[in-house]
């Protein structure tokens, strides 16, 4: 990781954002039930307990989704990644994961110091992201339909399409509740999360 | 203002291979990933939602793809010159009816976006106002509309302190989690090879012991609660992290006195309220810290009647919440609006105290 015990730089940063990324998209997945919990391994990082996925198509799949993010991270060129799940059967968006992603252009200058933020500090940040993760589980309506994922990228619009790539349409939810969650900043990159889940009747049951 | 953007994704599936994919990349473009509810979360119908706070629209109008509706008139066009004057006006009239229809869904999708804008700000009023008092007063308020049975408020009693020990980080996991890595574990040796000793790294099997020590505790604690609670009316509960009884680290009160309660199935569904009242948790964000928690024991007291006959518990006849830490209260009631009928005046003079004999001590990796 190109970072320094005195700072973070631009690449440092991408590779931060882009490995909490890989991790929160794991967590949403395994918490979500997007795939059964016995196809998870917990390992641990940012001094936690975090479940990662052993299915080799989805990691495969994940690590080329992040890798191409973490380039345009370096680019400061992507705006946010959402994470939608939908219903498999009638393809309605059920949940809405939205990351979005504030980057510090003057980092991409030569004459740029490393900025001073320490990597235990970011961590810290990003472990209480993934705790909050988590705890929406608490209160998030139950996906009882089977449901699938879809990973989307906003990027600036005069970016080249690469391979592999297509347009995609935003995937929103017809009438959603949201909370936010926290933000963590790397100095360079900000990252500020939230949650859109369809609402559900408001009548009490007894 | 949103910067202008493309919204981009891949045309890779996690369901196909890379090697597959540049040959079915159509298929793979429409194929969806199957996946697999785990048994805890297929279960009975899911019971409709209690969503207190205003309902809200997500408003991403600088996303939306949709076509805006246009009011151009349709036209028909007559090659062979005949006089169609008649066929023209009834044209013109379905014409101006489509047309007024058109208006008509114009303004009901306006209307229904200015009440979903409504409900939106609403909600984030309601948003603000809770954190608001989470952070200046350490309070947060939960209201139901409707009484709940003593079992849903030994069931909230129960969630919160769960979650108050992972947020906390009083444990690596939830509790959930936690149970279902012991038992796959504990399969998992069961499955092995019996007549094959291996030895297990040290770090493992301490961490093995100290999760099954604390799971212990912990299951002790909630199953002697749920004894209490169906011994007696409980209108406070303390945690008490840390420190000692007298000055702990951290305390938290879930106080439920102004929760009005009935019986048998005339409550609120708990599954319900614990939705609102975990939403709302979760807003004020009163548990998550970035910085590290170390570990520390977690102690639990309930007020409880001095009569109630609860034998596990130890009344403590002279305890005094601390006052030198702050009390961050998490406080259940019922709408005042309900049926005064059902309200009767709570008298908790003959409250006391009752301390759990054991501490709930919590472990990392």
């Amino acid at each position: 990781m190109t970072s320094t015990l005195k700072g973070i730089t631009l690449k440092g940063s991408a590779e931060l954002v882009a490995e909490f990324f890989s991790f929160g998209i794991n967590s949403i997945l395994y918490q979500r039930g997007i795939y059964p919990p016995e196809t998870f391994t917990r390992v641990t990082h940012y001094d936690m307990s975090l479940q990662v996925s052993t299915e080799p198509r989805l990691n495969n799949y994940l690590t080329n989704v992040v890798s191409q993010l973490k380039e345009w991270l370096f680019e400061c060129s992507v705006q946010k990644l959402v994470l939608v799940i939908t219903c498999l059967e009638t393809n309605e968006v059920l949940e809405r994961w939205q990351f979005d992603i504030e980057c510090d252009k003057s980092a991409k200058e030569s004459s740029s110091a490393p900025r001073e933020k320490s990597i235990k500090t970011i961590q810290d940040e990003i472990r209480s992201v993934i705790r909050q993760i988590t705890g929406t589980v608490t209160f998030l309506p139950l996906l009882e339909t089977q449901c699938s994922f879809d990973l989307l990228v906003y990027t600036d619009k005069d970016l080249v399409v690469p391979d592999k790539w297509e347009e995609s349409g935003p995937q929103i939810i017809d009438q959603s509740e949201e909370v936010r969650l926290r933000s963590f900043t790397t100095s360079i990159h900000k990252v500020s999360s939230m949650v859109a889940y369809k609402r559900t009747d408001s009548a009490c049951s007894t | 203002m949103a910067e202008p953007c493309l919204v981009l994704k891949t045309t890779l599936d996690p369901e196909v291979s890379e090697n597959q994919s540049a040959a079915n990349s159509e298929d793979s473009r429409v194929k969806r990933r199957l996946s697999f509810p785990s048994e805890k979360q297929i279960s009975s119908r899911e019971e409709p939602s209690l969503t207190y706070l205003d309902l809200s629209l997500q408003c991403l109008s600088d996303d939306s793809n949709s076509p805006q509706p246009t009011d151009e008139k349709l036209s028909v066009t007559v090659p062979n010159g005949t006089d169609v004057c008649s066929e023209q006006r009834e044209e013109d009239k379905e014409n101006t009816e489509i047309h007024q229809e058109e208006q008509q869904e114009e303004e009901e999708a306006t209307s229904c976006q200015e009440s979903a804008s409504e409900r939106h700000s609403n909600t984030e009023d309601r948003d603000a106002e809770v954190v608001r008092r989470a952070k200046e007063e350490g309070c947060v308020s939960v209201i139901f509309p409707g009484p709940v049975t003593q079992d849903g408020s030994y069931r909230f009693v129960s969630e919160i302190l769960k979650c108050v020990l992972y947020q906390r980080q009083q444990l690596p996991m939830t509790y959930e989690q936690l149970v279902f890595s012991q038992k796959r574990r504990q399969q998992q040796r069961d499955a092995e090879d019996k007549d094959v000793v291996r030895p297990r790294k040290v770090h493992s099997a301490d961490v093995d012991y100290k999760c099954q020590q604390t799971l212990q505790e912990l299951e002790e604690v909630l199953h002697q609660l749920e004894v209490l609670f169906s011994l007696s009316r409980v209108p406070r509960v303390l945690l008490m992290m840390g420190g000692s009884l007298v000055l702990p680290k951290e305390l938290y009160e879930i106080n439920m006195e102004d929760l009005l309660l009935v019986g048998g199935d005339q409550g609120l569904r708990a599954s319900s309220c614990l939705r609102l009242l975990f939403r709302t948790l979760f807003v004020a964000d009163l548990l998550s810290d970035s910085r590290p928690v170390r570990l520390m024991p977690t102690t639990v007291l309930a007020l409880a009647h001095r009569d109630c006959g609860v034998g596990w518990f130890r009344p403590k006849l002279q305890f005094k919440i601390p006052t030198r830490v702050k009390n961050q209260i998490i406080a259940l009631a019922t709408d005042p609006n309900v049926s005064e009928k059902q309200r009767e005046k709570a008298d908790w003079q003959d409250y006391v105290w009752f301390q759990a004999p054991v501490t709930i001590k919590g472990f990392s990796n």
